[in-house]
């Protein structure tokens, strides 16, 4: 694999197969280049974001400028604290509840109970970057709808924002932090924060004049406008144009979904990307990848949603498993990457885009998925 | 008889020590009792018995024991059990009396698995437990009891206890968080 021109974009998505973490890196113009979320083989541990940039020859001290926690779920951060421990540049930035002192304190508390535990979970890797935070004495960059995050105005302009979450989703947050707090429980039972993918971090990424990316992490469709991307269709102030380039935000689901985020958002046949969900319930479903083939020519997803398999194993253990009458299911590891990159020079340019591993293009073989 | 004092605990010795100590799929539930037999009695020490450490099974232990010195006497067995399968378990979701949870293999590490249980496989006193985020262990094998063997699988549920030491240790790091690091 090779490394993009300095004047050209370049969204890359790694796919994990729907178990071990999703990521985005994006080359953003210049040699500069942003990562939002983390993944991880779930063997090695190694962080995949970084495999990648560390594989096309970017110095990971210098070039990578910007790190984005979308949301504070499992398998969507896996290795995230060891990318921010090795891109000692890179600003850290994530949506957090209003009141500061309660959320460190949830989040403090959540950690000395998962000290006891030893659990590779969301908490753990969220307080880790917060240690290093800590010992970098580093800012962190709250994200909130509207809220710029990165900017460069020489060279190739651009400008990341957060489009998401709202201030209705920040406020809901910080009363769910007090009942969190509250009802502390068990020291067994790890805190379980409500519907994190409320408060998910949208990113509209600018180049320049024309081109748009909106990168749509987990956020969902809300009854209120004041939330999810109704609120962000009704009330964003930074959208200024179309986006060309469309990641579909909560693995395809119906959730996701709404007619005018395709109408209003994106221009015509946009290049889009998916990360399947493939634990016990599976995503995308074939209805909804029928949907957006019929939006855009251009679908591709990072691995094939599967049937799940046991796990395999000894004989003489399976056997066991099977007579005691257990159905285990593993999450396998599927690596997919989906490189798209753009001529920001030309403005006629179309994405292009390149496929690895398990990553495929959607379109051709639809039909095939659909009587799977 | 003092079953606590090391001298009777036939397990302590060392060619079986590595095995009750460092070895979990046995576990060390049974003793034999040394009887005095003459007055003159002498100890054999152990380590004279050419015996090979690595043996596979308690019983094995017992046997050749007492073949190889006649001081030692079984006065009584219990039960003894060895693990093929372990997990460590997260619940991720209880629906009446059954709950999903993310199962990590212990054994052979690497990806996860999502298991499924019955609440009446949980012994009484876990059962309160079971909610989601709860953390088990989950362990499948065989167990050994009067010479019968059966297959077993146990579900223990993590009970973490937490003292104001954790407590205040969870404040101070939320403090220094809060005065150490800038948001913009």
């Amino acid at each position: 694999m090779d490394c993009p021109r300095y004047d050209e974009a370049e969204i890359t998505i790694i796919g994990t197969g729907g178990g071990y973490g999703e990521s985005v890196v994006a080359h953003i113009g210049d040699g500069e280049w942003l990562i939002v979320d983390s993944c991880i083989n779930p063997v090695t541990k190694a962080p995949l974001p970084l495999e990648y940039l560390e594989g096309i020859g970017v110095d990971l001290k210098t070039q990578v400028k910007l790190i984005i926690c979308t949301h504070w779920h499992d398998d969507h951060i896996q290795g995230i604290s060891t990318v921010l421990e090795n891109c000692p540049g890179a600003v850290f930035s994530m949506a957090r509840a209003h009141d500061l002192k309660k959320f460190l304190r949830l989040v403090s508390l959540d950690y000395q109970k998962l000290k006891k535990v030893s659990t590779n979970s969301a908490t753990n890797e969220f307080n880790r970057c917060l240690d290093i935070l800590l010992k970098r004495k580093a800012t962190a960059k709250a994200s909130d709808c509207d809220k710029i995050l990165y900017q460069r105005t020489v060279g190739i302009p651009v400008t990341v924002a957060a489009l998401s979450p709202s201030d209705e989703a920040i406020h809901r947050f910080d009363a769910e932090v007090s009942k969190l707090i509250t009802g502390f429980g068990s020291p067994s039972k790890r805190i379980q924060p409500l519907s994190p993918n409320a408060k998910s971090v949208v990113l509209l990424i600018k180049y320049g004049n024309s081109q748009r990316v909106i990168l749509g992490a987990d956020l969902e469709v809300d009854n209120n406008p004041n939330l999810g991307w109704l609120h962000i269709l009704d009330q964003s102030q930074v959208i200024d144009g179309k986006a060309s380039y469309f990641k579909i935000p909560h693995h395809g689901s119906l959730n996701g979904y709404h007619q005018r985020i395709w109408s209003e958002l994106l221009e015509e046949d946009p290049t889009t990307s998916i990360t399947p969900w493939n634990r016990n319930n599976k995503l995308p479903e074939p209805s909804m990848l029928e949907k957006y083939c019929s939006h855009s020519p251009y679908v591709f997803i990072t691995s094939a949603v599967k049937t799940s398999k046991p796990k395999e194993r000894d004989r003489m253990i399976s056997k066991m498993i099977k007579r005691m009458n257990y159905k285990l299911k593993e999450v396998k590891y599927e690596k997919g990457i989906i490189r798209s990159r753009l001529n920001l020079t030309n403005s006629n340019a179309k994405w292009e885009v390149k496929l690895f591993d398990s990553a495929f293009h959607v379109n051709p073989i639809l039909g095939k998925l659909i009587l799977q | 008889m003092n079953t606590k004092n090391n001298f009777n605990w036939a397990l302590d010795t060392p060619f079986t020590q590595d095995m009750h100590e460092n070895d979990e799929d046995i576990k060390a539930s049974f003793f034999v009792l040394r009887q005095k037999l003459t007055e003159n009695y002498k100890d054999e020490d152990p380590q004279e018995i050419n015996i090979d450490a690595r043996l596979k099974s308690a019983d094995e232990v017992v046997s050749k024991m007492v073949n190889h010195n006649p001081n030692y006497q079984i006065l009584g067995t219990r039960l003894y059990s060895k693990n093929v399968q372990k997990w460590k378990g997260h619940i991720i979701s209880v629906d009446g009396d059954t709950f999903t949870a993310k199962l990590y293999d212990l054994v052979q590490k690497g990806t996860y698995e999502i298991g499924e249980f019955e609440r009446a496989e949980v012994s009484q006193e876990d059962r309160d437990l079971i909610e989601e985020g709860a953390a088990f262990y989950w362990s499948l094998g065989y167990s050994w009891r009067e010479g019968q063997v059966t297959k077993e699988s146990v579900i223990r549920f993590q009970r973490v206890l937490w003292s104001q030491e954790d407590y205040d240790e969870a404040e101070d790091r939320a403090e220094n968080l809060y005065n150490s690091i800038s948001w913009e």
